[in-house]
């Protein structure tokens, strides 16, 4: 059974089919009406019914795709007789029970596409939000310079029941969520550190740099250095049955340097020598290089 | 002794010889494991074989520095960077200035520059037990002359010395190459 509204958009393909009896060359449809169809559809109505409507009244009620709400009775009822019915109440009598209209308005996908999307960006706008507001953000600085140190050059893990969980770390500084308590720090160029969260002031951690790691750093990646000055700094460094390790990707299987070797690498480096970054420094009881873990 | 005695005792030494018969055949299996196939798992090969290909590209990079190297001790370190990834003294090289296969010992002992060159095309032709050949295609800088070749990789697991400490470890190293189409 139709509803009120759904007879008003019945009566709007009578009010047309009616008006293309004097306008048949029309082939629009209501709300495709411009000024000048307007104009005839309230000459015509005025015509038949000897009522008037408005120009305002056409655009807010019969131009539309959809109404929110039935128009005012006394209008329904001049657009029924100039439909051919006595009323609104004949019009509603003979169509109640009459297949639903097929001018009742679509749904407008576009809109609810927008709408959908709209919300849905909402939405996740939101969360991120509160997900930031939650996160706890961190810096890691030299404890002596109190340089930032860039992520890439630092491990961060969360502590938890005995467990170490890498935190992903995309962007500058640490982001660690609200449920860490404990988290650890390593890097082959400072000294690991464990810290209770509670513990961190101004939101930086300071780390103690390991000044041999970081000359052996300088002396690999200093393409400007004498080489004979690397090579008496890195026949210092390292320590005389050193073992190098160039691990291979996804960590499957391992190149091997001795220290003569390394040193002749790093001297008259190689293609692949030039990408190498150290990972693992480790010391022996003189506090010379022993092990050295790198990565490509 | 009586006879039961001697048959216990006979029968203890040729469990026990049967025993060390075993250990000792256990072992040499373990030793004698060469196929890199078997050993290494198909992301491990596929790993070395990466880095095969880039000893390849350090091989013709180094040449080219050490031709055009002024100071001799740097020289001599890319001359003996270039000999540490090669599996020998003798192996062939393509020569880039000749284009014709060269022992390593004589390309060294020219001291014309050499070219950098670009190295395209790289696949695997085959694995073998303690190697695999690699095709690639040399494409000489400034030119657009192109050679493709084949090199053997080997990978094999070698004694190192670390200082005093000897370890065993598994050792690239850059074998001959032949050319396949000029």
């Amino acid at each position: 059974m139709n509803t009120e509204l759904d007879l008003f958009y019945l009566l709007k393909i009578k009010i047309l089919e009616r008006y293309k009896e004097f306008y048949p060359y029309y082939t629009g449809g209501i709300e495709q009406f411009g000024n000048k169809e307007i104009e005839n559809l309230r000459d015509s109505v005025e015509e038949v019914t000897g009522q008037y409507i408005s120009e305002k009244w056409v655009y807010t009620h019969l131009k539309p795709k959809g109404n929110n709400k039935l128009p005012r009775k006394d209008m329904l009822d001049i657009l029924s007789k100039f439909s051919g019915y006595g009323n609104w109440e004949e019009f509603v009598f003979k169509h109640k029970n009459a297949e639903a209209t097929p001018i009742k308005p679509k749904i407008n996908r576009k809109y609810y596409l927008v709408a959908g999307v709209a919300t849905a960006l909402l939405v996740l706008g939101l969360f991120f939000y509160l997900k930031n507001k939650s996160t706890k953000k961190l810096t890691v600085i030299n404890a002596y310079t109190k340089d930032t140190i860039k992520n890439d050059a630092i491990k961060v893990y969360k502590l938890e029941d005995s467990q170490k969980i890498a935190i992903n770390m995309p962007n500058a500084g640490i982001a660690i969520d609200p449920s860490t308590k404990k988290i650890f720090i390593e890097s082959p160029y400072y000294k690991a550190k464990e810290i209770e969260v509670q513990q961190i002031k101004n939101h930086s951690i300071e780390l103690e740099p390991e000044d041999k790691a970081l000359l052996l750093k300088n002396i690999i990646k200093n393409k400007e250095q004498a080489w004979q000055k690397k090579q008496q700094e890195l026949q210092q460094l390292l320590a005389a049955d050193v073992e190098v390790i160039v691990v291979l990707e996804n960590n499957m299987g391992a190149e091997y340097y001795a220290k003569e070797e390394f040193i002749r690498f790093i001297i008259a480096p190689s293609l692949s020598s030039q990408k190498w970054e150290l990972q693992q420094v480790q010391y022996d009881a003189n506090n010379k290089v022993k092990f050295l873990r790198i990565i490509q | 002794m009586k006879l039961n005695t001697y048959i216990i005792l006979l029968w203890s030494i040729f469990l026990c010889t049967i025993n060390a018969a075993a250990q000792a055949s256990s072992h040499s299996t373990i030793q004698d494991i060469t196929n890199i196939s078997k050993i290494h798992s198909t992301i491990a090969l596929k790993a070395y074989q990466t880095k095969g290909m880039d000893k390849i590209k350090d091989l013709y990079y180094m040449l080219a520095k050490w031709s055009t190297e002024q100071d001799t001790a740097v020289r001599q370190a890319y001359k003996e960077n270039i000999h540490a990834l090669l599996l020998q003294d003798n192996t062939f090289i393509y020569d880039v200035r000749t284009k014709q296969l060269k022992k390593i010992s004589e390309i060294l002992s020219n001291a014309a520059t050499i070219m950098d060159v670009v190295l395209k095309n790289e696949k695997i032709s085959k694995t073998t037990e303690d190697y695999w050949i690699v095709q690639y295609t040399i494409i000489s800088s400034g030119t657009t002359t192109t050679t493709t070749v084949e090199q053997k990789v080997f990978l094999k697991n070698s004694n190192k010395q670390f200082g005093a400490t000897t370890k065993k470890v598994w050792q690239l190293s850059l074998g001959d190459t032949v050319i396949v189409e000029k």
